[in-house]
């Protein structure tokens, strides 16, 4: 395996449990929680579902397959977090998916070998900005996740809840 | 397989990402805390130069933050809302402008065997054990945490998502 795939899983694995802890105090109420105007924060439920529906496309990447645009997905970029609970999974249903999600992308990407960095994308509207697997990954797995941990984690504040 | 042509691309989005969200925030506005304890723009941006001094280090480079910088913004700093006790917004951006360039270089060189040696400094070593394992995270993961956070804090300030 390279060194930068072991550098990709290894914070990979991090995020795995840093996205457990950032919700492991929350009940399922608080997971839909947006108190107030002016305090529209992407809240824990929406985040979760939203990052569970890149973990097949993550998946689908590492193999070079095909895979159906995201933007399209229920819980897809164009959605907006809601306040009604019914629309998400439980909690206890979000973290096991956020979790075998993580594993099924590790167990692809530990099959991997360098040849994986130049393989082209298969949707076309990702080409543009994100042509090859080796640009597409670290984005997928460690700046898109980590830049909803990161609201996650204010979010945690904007509630008064003590940071991980 | 080398670093440049994977992490490195995400490395700079990360930067330009924080960039955009800096647009349009005020620099009285920078130090603001629309709740208690969040991290607000000149923490989240004088935290990230500070990181690149580590950053540097482990990519064989060298930069250095600004005297005082790493107790204003270092790991164990407490972001405060007195915007008196921090650089303006163009000293902040001017200064990650400085450190990217500084940083970058080293970045764009290191060779795919130095990222499997082990992370030089101990207490780091037990939570990050390589330096391939330091550069990956405090390259992509770090950066876009800490985005995320700016991310949410513009809109619990009422201000509207970048897309």
């Amino acid at each position: 395996m390279s060194n930068v795939i072991e550098g990709l899983l290894f914070s990979w694995e991090k995020n795995l449990g840093y996205g457990q802890r950032l919700v492991a105090d929350l009940t399922d109420e608080q997971m839909v929680v947006q108190p107030g105007p002016g305090t529209g924060v992407n809240h824990p439920a929406w985040v979760l579902s939203h990052l569970n529906a890149y973990h097949p496309v993550i998946e689908h990447v590492i193999k070079g397959e095909l895979f159906d645009d995201p933007v399209n997905h229920r819980f897809g970029m164009k959605s907006k977090p809601e306040a009604d609970r019914s629309i998400y999974a439980s909690k206890d249903e979000l973290v096991a998916d956020f979790v075998s999600g993580h594993e099924r992308v590790e167990q692809a990407l530990r099959g991997a070998d360098d040849s994986l960095w130049g393989q082209p994308l298969k949707l076309e509207r990702w080409l543009k900005f994100m042509p090859t697997a080796g640009i597409a990954l670290p984005y997928l797995m460690l700046v898109h996740e980590n830049t909803h941990f990161g609201q996650l984690s204010a979010w945690r504040r904007v509630q008064g809840l003590t940071s991980v | 397989m080398a670093i440049d042509s994977t992490v490195m691309h995400n490395f700079h989005f990360g930067v330009g990402f924080l960039k955009s969200l800096l647009e349009g925030i005020d620099d009285a506005k920078m130090a603001h805390q629309p709740r208690p304890g969040m991290n607000h723009p000149a923490w989240i941006t004088g935290h990230l130069v500070t990181a690149m001094e580590f950053t540097a280090k482990l990519a064989g480079g060298s930069y250095k933050a600004p005297e005082g910088w790493s107790d204003l913004f270092g790991t164990n700093s407490t972001p405060s809302d007195d915007a008196s006790k921090y650089p303006d917004k163009a000293a902040l951006l001017a200064e990650l402008d400085k450190a990217v360039a500084a940083v970058a270089p080293s970045l764009e060189s290191v060779e795919p065997e130095a990222l499997s040696a082990q992370m030089p400094d101990e207490g780091f070593r037990k939570i990050m054990p390589t330096v391939g394992d330091g550069l990956t995270f405090l390259m992509n993961g770090h950066i876009a945490m800490h985005v995320g956070q700016l991310s949410a804090w513009r809109r619990a300030c009422g201000m509207p998502p970048l897309f």
